[in-house]
């Protein structure tokens, strides 16, 4: 890891200077933005627009290529802003309330955290920390920082990274995980102590469906936009095209439920 | 949404006459950003390893497979196997009550919650708790093994079941999050509570353990090509 990070840094500093890759007569990668390759077998497809309910399955291996997505990027926005609504409402009103004689004990999120952190197991409570709350609420607000811009006709700073970072956070995000592990837990106390359901637990149940609505569309078309070939945004690419792709790429027959990208 | 890349209207690949099977991308000299999903062409002769070419559109290495991916795969299964034991044995968590104090494991609760007559719970938790752990390092040792053996033996199904672990890994989660709820919620001080143990640690490093192992593998090792390139590409000889 360390290894490829550095790396990285000496890459972009070379860029910064203008300098010269070290090895001589190498030559920078030619982007494609024409094509696709399945991710599980190595075959490759040239894109093709999917319309919404449209399935494109690798044909060598039957993985999904892409789907036709129905929501825009003004869409994505509003369900990023509603998302971030549920997080805060799921996070500070009651999930559950459990009584006991008399006694009311609350439960929320980072409390339950806490109380886990306190009675000593830490590196679980980091973990659920981590997969509960902090991945989703990077998910959502590195979602809104890509797509603000974009709504309002801008480039997104940063938006490489961003992007980088809004894969591994969504990728690390169980928000539905959670939901089911709550209710399992309320049913496992239901013997123990009266259960009255509150608020929050309806935030969690809104916030799984948003993240999932926002998830299933995939970065690339956010790639796409936020960070275009043709403009620089620091990748200076000469784009040829080798051989025109349909001639040596097959492409799935539009009877295979759907097509290209 | 439609792609700004697609083809125009009449260039689309309806048009294209059936295809036979594609061709894959380490044969035309392409690979895919692992990051980005951007498809670039690579230089003859590019490096394969170490000092790959970055990205045009993310700058990150484009690598042609996951680097070491069947030794990094193993290291992490057996270390999650190696947990495994630990976080059956080991108490997950304690409740305390007037009555004294209980230690409970993975499989005593899924125990209580069929007598409870939950029944369907039951069922969904010793899926998320049980079968998914076992079955992912079951799954992902044969697809280790088939890789290194380079076999071409139910290729399709075979990338079936690592998109199979890919989708159900996360929910083993669910155990965890059913203790610390359980913490957050039950707490009554001296009338009674609930404590985590050692036992929820083992259980989860075993659930991060086996996220980390189905990401090092490379499905592509499923397909091998013909020639030795592939196998030059992983920094791997055949074994003889």
């Amino acid at each position: 890891m360390a290894g490829k990070d550095a790396r990285m840094t000496m890459e972009a500093v070379r860029r910064r200077l203008r300098l010269r890759p070290p090895v001589r007569g190498r030559v920078r990668p030619v982007a494609h933005d024409d094509l696709v390759i399945c991710e599980h077998c190595d075959a490759v497809y040239a894109w093709r627009a999917l319309v919404p309910g449209d399935r494109a399955r690798c044909l060598r291996c039957g993985s999904l290529l892409g789907r036709g997505h129905a929501l825009t990027h003004q869409g994505l926005l509003a369900l990023s802003l509603a998302a971030l609504l549920a997080f805060a409402i799921a996070n500070l009103a009651p999930i559950v309330t459990l009584d006991l004689r008399g006694i009311h004990a609350p439960l929320t999120l980072p409390a339950a955290i806490a109380e886990t952190w306190r009675a000593g197991e830490r590196l679980v409570a980091l973990l659920a920390a981590a997969t509960a709350f902090a991945f989703p609420l990077a998910a959502i607000l590195l979602r809104l920082w890509v797509l603000l811009p974009l709504a309002l006709g801008r480039r997104p700073a940063g938006a490489r990274s961003a992007l980088a970072a809004l894969h591994i956070a969504s990728e690390g995000s169980m928000v539905e995980v959670f939901l089911l592990g709550v209710l399992v837990s309320v049913v496992r106390s239901a013997g123990l102590a009266s259960v009255a359901l509150g608020p929050g637990l309806l935030a969690w149940a809104a916030l799984t469906v948003l993240l999932t609505a926002m998830q299933c569309g995939g970065l690339h078309a956010l790639w796409c936009r936020a960070v275009p070939l043709a403009a620089g945004g620091g990748a200076r690419v000469s784009r040829r095209r080798a051989a025109p792709p349909a001639r040596r790429v097959a492409v799935p027959s539009p009877t295979a439920s759907g097509g290209g990208r | 949404m439609s792609a700004p890349h697609a083809f125009p209207a009449g260039l689309a690949p309806a048009a294209a006459p059936a295809p036979a099977l594609p061709r894959s991308a380490s044969e035309l000299r392409l690979r895919s950003c692992r990051h980005c999903g951007l498809v670039s062409e690579t230089a003859p002769g590019e490096a394969l390893g170490a000092g790959a070419p970055p990205c045009p559109r993310c700058g990150r290495t484009l690598r042609e497979r996951k680097p070491d991916s069947l030794q990094r795969t193993s290291a992490w299964l057996l270390a999650a196997a190696v947990l495994y034991v630990p976080a059956n044995v080991l108490p997950v968590m304690t409740t305390s009550s007037v009555f004294g104090r209980f230690p409970h494991t993975l499989l005593g609760g899924i125990a209580e919650l069929w007598e409870a007559g939950s029944g369907g719970l039951a069922v969904i938790v010793f899926i998320a708790s049980i079968l998914v752990p076992v079955g992912k390092i079951a799954a992902l040792a044969l697809l280790v093994a088939t890789a290194r053996r380079r076999s071409r033996w139910r290729q399709r199904e075979r990338t079936a079941l690592y998109r199979l672990v890919e989708l159900v890994g996360h929910w083993s989660m669910l155990d965890v999050f059913v203790v610390v709820v359980l913490v957050g919620m039950l707490r009554f001080g001296p009338l009674g509570g609930i404590e985590p143990e050692a036992g929820l640690l083992a259980f989860g490093a075993v659930v991060v353990l086996t996220l980390l192992a189905s990401s090092a593998f490379d499905p592509r090792l499923i397909w091998p090509e013909p020639a030795g390139r592939a196998a030059e590409a992983v920094g791997e000889r055949p074994h003889g």
